[in-house]
């Protein structure tokens, strides 16, 4: 009896901590947080978005988009971890790609005002979509730090291969536009099902 | 992979390319970045219940043409190229936005498809630089001519 209590306290020291809720095992909670934006194609297509648009008129654009962005993110991030709030619609994330797609295809360079308000909305709508559910308390905050550095380290990498390509004279700034021809294509065909499916659902 | 598995989305997707490299600067990059916009409205199309008559025989007519456009190393203004180009992605777009409803991840399904796409018109830009030599100018319209035969094919098995 008392071997076998023995062995089993043994067992719960060494077990490793549990992953029930990760989607990738072993790789530790913040890793796990960082990978988050990576594994919901609708976060990575709108960070791929703006930050091709945020790159390609760089540094003009990029001055007050990325920090704002990130304010955002941690404002709204922050907020969903203390209270439990509504998701944010998946479908105003997808506008924002579109939006900032069919600017970099079109190479056109958007209003301060304008590039504001995507970040903000699209900073935001990640922030409140990132929650992770069933996680224990204690480790929420190191998952959602690990969200957040992947979703800025995403749209910062973007952003500067963007800007680095778009200084080329010759294809590199149009592999930028075709991309952003990519990426607005695809939120528009996936808003068109979104709404074809809310049409048949009513 | 539905861009990747059909021969007629592959032949008329490399001749894209590949005439967007005969017609140069700007075409070259107008093409590529026009075609996954006008896809996506033959897609949406398709997603609204929208029917196109003869799709099939579109993107097999695409083939023909496009193939033809790169044998003959036709310059039509830009603006006629686009609008050739545009009609076809209609067709195309259409064929892949039937597929898109029953797909577990519409962005995931949606992306790959217009990535797809999109590597296809990379690998007939990239073929259609062998036209910097006379050879290479020869082989690429050959390459032409051959899409357009196969259009011909797919057509006739419509039949």
């Amino acid at each position: 009896m008392k071997r076998g209590l023995t062995t089993a306290v043994l067992f719960m020291t060494i077990a490793g901590p549990a992953f029930a809720h990760s989607p990738v095992k072993g790789i530790g909670i913040f890793y796990n947080g960082m990978l988050h934006p990576y594994l919901i194609p609708g976060h990575l297509l709108v960070l791929l978005a703006l930050g091709l648009m945020i790159g390609q008129h760089a540094p003009g654009t990029s001055r007050y988009s990325l920090p704002i962005f990130l304010m955002a993110f941690v404002a709204s991030i922050t907020v969903v971890s203390w209270l439990s709030i509504e998701p944010f619609p998946e479908n105003i994330l997808l506008i924002v790609t579109l939006v900032a797609g069919l600017m970099v295809a079109a190479s056109m360079v958007p209003g301060v005002v304008l590039q504001i308000l995507l970040v903000i909305v699209a900073g935001t709508g990640l922030g409140l979509n990132s929650s992770p559910e069933g996680m224990p308390s204690d480790q929420i905050g190191l998952a959602l730090a690990g969200t957040v550095s992947g979703a800025f380290l995403t749209i910062l990498y973007v952003g500067g291969l963007s800007a680095w390509f778009s200084r080329f004279p010759s294809w590199p700034p149009v592999a930028v536009r075709v991309l952003g021809s990519w990426t607005s294509a695809c939120a528009f065909l996936v808003l068109v099902l979104e709404y074809a499916k809310s049409g048949a659902a009513t | 992979m539905h861009p990747l598995l059909g021969w007629d989305h592959i032949s008329a997707m490399v001749a894209v390319g590949i005439w967007g490299a005969f017609l140069g600067v700007p075409a070259i990059w107008i093409l590529p970045v026009v075609f996954p916009m006008v896809m996506a409205f033959g897609g949406a199309l398709s997603i609204l219940g929208m029917p196109l008559p003869g799709v099939e025989v579109g993107i097999a007519m695409s083939a023909i043409v496009l193939g033809l456009m790169v044998a003959f190393a036709a310059q039509p203004p830009i603006w006629v190229a686009a609008v050739v180009v545009g009609a076809f992605a209609i067709f195309h777009g259409h064929a892949h936005g039937t597929e898109l409803p029953v797909a577990a991840d519409g962005v995931a399904f949606a992306g790959g498809f217009v990535f797809a796409t999109g590597l296809l018109h990379l690998s007939g830009i990239a073929l259609g630089f062998l036209t910097k030599w006379d050879m290479g100018k020869l082989a690429i319209r050959a390459v032409g001519g051959g899409i357009a035969v196969a259009g011909m094919a797919f057509l006739g098995n419509l039949a």
